[in-house]
């Protein structure tokens, strides 16, 4: 006979814990943690490399790099001013929360304030995977289309701020920021947007201030458990 | 083909759900799957049969229940599927543009039927082994 054995439980449960443990080493240096997220080409390492030297000045920032293959976008985030680590999946389309531990081992920790992890180029995959980070960051560009948000619900419900890269782009190519924006709306009511260009500079200076702002809060908020009696 | 690790996941907690319940076999796998969650259920069943080989697990079938994407607007409160329409996410009864994602993101394990030492004896099957006599 055949007996029915209730199991209810997250799929990604394994990584979700391995998450939650990237995230407490992350907290108890006071650590923020961003995951930045975004197809191929959309300028994640591009934006890595416009905002790192300027948050180098109050910030010791580590940058983990997720491709397939080589160690290009490491050594531009070297040459940005941070300490970077690459990791190939070796054909994986995604970084998971292990990968993710193992490159915080090696990290020096105890000397950052900020974690920039730059995900694996796709716009499906990483959306499944928590890797402990406290913010996710989608970057969409321009030339990728308005579509976007339609075809790729899940990945524009789950991130706390949504950049908008190549907005010099727009005089050039089809693009309808309105349509693009009702459909972020839907999935994702009130997601903190930044329209930046990594070419031109515009928008840079707003993302660098919010990013240092929300690094020193989580600095001071980590600062203030410690001297808790 | 990110279901490779999620298949891995589930045969791990399958696993060791299956040992708790001194299960011999596990025969099925209940498992719910949003249209928004970005697993397929093909492929986790694709990679189940080598991943599963040599273990209590191996041979068991999937029972998927989907669940498909809904949003509901909050100006009217009708339900709707937007996959498919034209690209827009604004209510098809009132076209307001206030929607909220309902359902889809669904994505967990459900529940394992197993058989137990007593009815999955190799080389025995329950339905033609002779009954003991009163």
């Amino acid at each position: 006979m055949s007996v029915r054995v209730p199991v209810v439980e997250a799929i990604t449960k394994a990584n979700d814990e391995l998450a939650r443990l990237n995230r407490a080493k992350l907290d108890a240096r006071g650590i923020l943690g961003l995951n930045i997220m975004a197809s191929p080409g959309a300028g994640k390492t591009s934006i890595i490399e416009c905002i790192v030297p300027r948050l180098s000045r109050d910030l010791r920032v580590g940058v983990i790099e997720g491709d397939i293959a080589t160690s290009f976008d490491a050594e531009r985030a070297a040459a940005a001013g941070a300490t970077a680590v690459q990791i190939n999946t070796g054909g994986s389309c995604h970084l998971e929360a292990q990968m993710v531990s193992q490159a915080l081992d090696q990290l020096p920790l105890d000397a950052l304030d900020l974690l920039i992890i730059e995900n694996v180029g796709n716009l499906i995959c990483p959306a499944t995977f928590a890797l402990g980070t406290h913010l996710n960051i989608l970057v969409a560009s321009v030339p990728e289309g308005d579509d976007k948000p339609y075809k790729h619900p899940r990945m524009y419900r789950g991130v706390q701020v949504l950049i908008i890269n190549k907005i010099d782009l727009l005089p050039y190519v089809r693009f309808d920021l309105d349509r693009f924006r009702r459909g972020v709306s839907a999935l994702n009511e009130g997601v903190r947007t930044f329209e930046v260009s990594c070419t031109s500079g515009a928008g840079i200076d707003s993302l660098v201030d919010w990013v240092r702002s929300e690094a020193v809060a989580r600095r001071a908020s980590t600062a203030r458990v410690e001297v808790r009696p | 083909m990110h279901e490779l690790p999620i298949a891995q996941g589930i045969l791990e907690r399958v696993l060791k759900a299956a040992a708790d319940a001194n299960a011999a076999r596990v025969t099925r796998i209940h498992i719910i799957i949003g249209d928004l969650s970005g697993v397929s259920a093909e492929c986790v069943e694709f990679y189940w049969d080598s991943l599963s080989r040599g273990t209590p697990a191996h041979g068991a079938t999937f029972h998927v229940r989907r669940v498909p994407f809904e949003m509901t607007c909050l100006d009217c409160a009708n339900a709707f599927n937007p996959a498919g329409e034209a690209l827009a996410y604004d209510c098809p009864a009132c076209g307001s543009a206030r929607v909220r994602t309902t359902h889809g993101q669904e994505c967990c394990l459900e529940a394992i039927d197993i058989e137990t030492p007593d009815d999955a004896t190799p080389g025995r099957d329950p339905a033609t082994e002779p009954r003991a006599t009163p």
